[in-house]
């Protein structure tokens, strides 16, 4: 297997933090290594770029000039991934603001892990750079770099290194710092070389990365490892080397992914349908895009939303644990709805079950949010048990069937007007001080239910008699017993009050109750003899005598009735006589024997 | 040599670099260099950058356009701080484009990110 430079990119600055952007985005699991060479001599901070896996770069090596106060650092990544979006980036952060200059290239089929060999030399003064040669085998990558202290500016740089490229250089020399890096594909021993414009002290570096094995070199290598290619360079790209013991054919290894590997990185679906990879914690369900390869068993992370699934064959035989941020709405088939067992979240509404299967055969705990009036079908919502809430309200409830069933506790909120129907009326609803009698206009039920009177009721509005008569209403300060218009009420005995005044009793028959008489009631006000005559009423100051009009009660001597006046009074007085004298003895008794 | 002031040194309300795609409020009209250019460098300009606040980060991103600047691609993003210097030059921080894009003509820009108020500016030279 050889190795292609992919992709590249540089960048030159006085900065902390200098980030490189690749123009084109090289593939992912390319292995990056980064020549850095900056006025400085502490080692980077960080190298780091910005793939969905963040690769932290590893140093590799390093040559530190402490006497010129510049450094040169190589570092290398394997298996990069790339973002989910936009360019890739890597990004050398010193310590603080620094001359750097860096560049990175991004290597198919290099590799894992460091250089092979690497070389070095200075501080030497001269004018010609040289790292001095490293290097065996044939197809390796070959990175060198140097860096001088001339102030010279624009300082000549040319190569002396055959057949190497001149990826980046600085020949500002006054204020930045002057160098160059080439790289070169190529075999055996190399020397990376330059010759500059002025004999100043410069230090080289040289590192030499190996290819990967290629899959046809399959065979016994005591007691080296066997290293196993995929035919494509993608797939190759992304599965660490598998060692074996023993040879075999290619198409058995099975490839163990690591931590960095991403699931979409692999497009190929023969690859990825017939692999099992262990998943990792930054893969998603959305890099797998055929049904095919989704049926693998993959552990669900917490980014994953039941929603990427879209066919429902896969999401019925995958047990999904169900994460906070799912929606019930997300699944729009039934039959997946109905098989699977979700946790209700917070955030789920019944709403979003549209199905009344799926409703009915699912227990979900009713939440604060849901209201009654999602469950439009009367059959989903009896069978349920739903405790009602704080904004449920009666209304809602059209269906009288539901209604009747179930056990709602009445709210504050809620009207009895809102019960149209007499059987729902038999409920025992607690009245609350809001409620009028007026609201319940059946019969039937007002009669039926007990209703503690409040102090806002008035008869009136009871106007049926068979209720009237039959409960026992209080009266209160404001009635008066005009209101009572029917005869049979009148039978009632009601406590009369101070206000009442007996004229108010206009028919004769209520007339004829034991009414007390006031101090303001007059004999004038009784009318008719009969009555008049059948009452025992005690003689108030404000009676006339005058008013006494029919004869009958003043002429009648045994009328046993106790007429009061002065033929009355003579007669007593002449039976005592009688008696004591003898002569006129009374035999007959009454005042005519007394003669004239 | 041509050097021109792509940014006047002014004091500057906070702003995001942005991206190639969506800059931000600080963004430079489009400078051409040849094929032949050996060196594009952009250069701070301030004269109160050693007693500006120096946790204010300023952030500089170059961009390139291979087709007149109808589309733009970001090269290069550099950081700095006020009162941070060229360790070498001494001079107030600089970058440039990566020599190994000066082959081709083209045309650079420069975006300007500010993480609080700043007076500064920025002048490019194309040798």
């Amino acid at each position: 297997m050889s190795i292609t430079i992919d992709q590249k990119a540089s960048a030159q600055g006085n900065s902390a933090a200098l980030t490189a952007t690749y123009s084109v985005n090289p593939a992912a699991g390319d292995k990056v290594v980064v020549a850095i060479w900056a006025f400085a001599t502490a080692n980077p901070s960080s190298v780091k770029d910005n793939g969905t896996s963040v690769t932290t770069f590893t140093l590799d090596r390093s040559k530190i000039d402490s006497t010129n106060g510049f450094g040169l650092w190589v570092y290398y990544g394997d298996n990069v991934s790339m973002p989910a979006s936009g360019a890739y980036k890597v990004t050398v952060t010193f310590g603080s603001t620094v001359d750097q200059n860096f560049y990175c290239a991004a290597l198919l089929g290099a590799a894992t892990g460091a250089s092979t060999a690497t070389a070095s030399a200075g501080p030497t003064t001269s004018t010609a750079p040289s790292s001095g040669a490293t290097g065996t085998g044939t197809g390796n990558y070959y990175i060198g770099l140097f860096s001088d202290a001339t102030s010279l500016t624009p300082e000549t740089i040319n190569n002396n290194w055959t057949s190497s490229t001149r990826e980046l250089t600085q020949t500002n020399g006054s204020t930045q710092q002057a160098g160059a890096c080439n790289d070169l594909i190529g075999d055996g021993s190399q020397t990376a070389a330059w010759s500059i414009g002025d004999s100043v002290a410069w230090d080289a570096l040289l590192a030499v990365y190996a290819a990967a094995p290629s899959a046809g070199t399959v065979g016994w290598q005591p007691p080296q490892q066997l290293y196993y290619r995929l035919p494509s360079a993608r797939s190759r790209a992304l599965f660490a080397q598998q060692t074996y013991g023993s040879t075999g054919a290619a198409t058995a290894v099975a490839n163990v992914v690591t931590a960095t590997d991403s699931l979409t990185g692999l497009t190929d679906t023969a690859t990825r349908g017939n692999q099992s990879f262990l998943r990792t914690s930054s893969d998603t369900l959305t890099g797998l895009s055929e049904t095919v390869a989704r049926l693998v068993t993959l552990l669900r992370s917490p980014a994953d939303t039941v929603s990427t699934p879209t066919d429902s064959a896969a999401r019925a035989s995958q047990g999904f644990t169900r994460t906070a941020t799912d929606t019930l709405a997300s699944l729009s088939e039934s039959v997946v709805r109905a098989a699977q067992s979700f946790l209700r979240s917070i955030s789920d509404t019944l709403t979003g079950l549209t199905d009344s299967a799926s409703r009915s055969n699912q227990a979900f705990t009713r939440s604060p949010s849901d209201t009654l009036t999602g469950l439009t079908d009367s059959a989903a919502r009896s069978n349920q048990a739903f405790s009602r809430s704080p904004s449920d309200s009666l209304t809602s409830i059209s269906d009288s069937a539901a209604r009747s069933n179930q056990s709602f506790l009445r709210s504050i909120s809620d009207t009895l007007t809102g019960l149209t129907d007499s059987a729902t009326g038999l409920k025992v609803l607690v009245r609350t001080a809001t409620d009028t009698l007026t609201g319940l206009t059946d019969s039937l039920t007002r009669a039926a239910m007990a209703f503690l009177r409040s102090p806002s009721d008035s008869l009136t509005g009871l106007t049926d008699t068979v209720a009237r008569a039959a409960q026992p209403f209080l009266r209160t300060a404001s009635e008066n017993l005009t209101g009572l218009t029917d005869s049979a009420s009148g039978l009632k005995i009601l406590v009369r009050t101070a206000a009442d005044t007996l004229t108010g009793l206009t028919e004769a028959l209520g007339r004829q109750l034991s009414l007390p008489r006031t101090a303001t009631d007059s004999l004038t006000g009784l009318a008719e003899t009969a009555v008049r005559a059948a009452q025992s009423l005690h003689r108030s100051l404000v009676d006339t005598l005058a008013g006494l009009t029919d004869t009958a009660s003043s002429a009648g001597p045994n009328s046993g009735k106790p007429v009061a006046g002065p033929t009355r009074l003579l007669g007593a007085v002449a039976n005592i006589l009688g008696g004591l004298f003898g002569a006129n003895r009374n035999k007959g008794g009454g005042p005519n024997n007394l003669g004239g | 040599m041509a050097t021109v002031t792509v940014f006047p040194n002014v004091s500057r309300a906070a702003g995001d670099v942005g991206s190639a795609a969506a800059p931000g409020p600080y963004v430079t009209a489009a400078q051409s260099y040849a094929g032949t250019a050996t060196s594009v460098v952009a250069q701070i300009v301030s004269t109160t950058w050693a007693t500006d606040d120096p946790t204010v980060v300023v952030t500089f991103a170059l961009d390139r356009s291979l087709d007149g600047g109808a589309t733009w691609t970001e090269v290069e993003v550099a950081q700095t701080n006020p009162q941070q210097v060229n360790p070498k030059g001494g001079g107030l921080p600089s970058f440039q484009v990566p020599s190994n894009l000066l082959g081709t003509p083209a045309s650079v820009r420069v975006r300007l990110g500010l993480s609080a108020t700043l007076k500064m500016g920025m002048s490019a030279t194309i040798v």
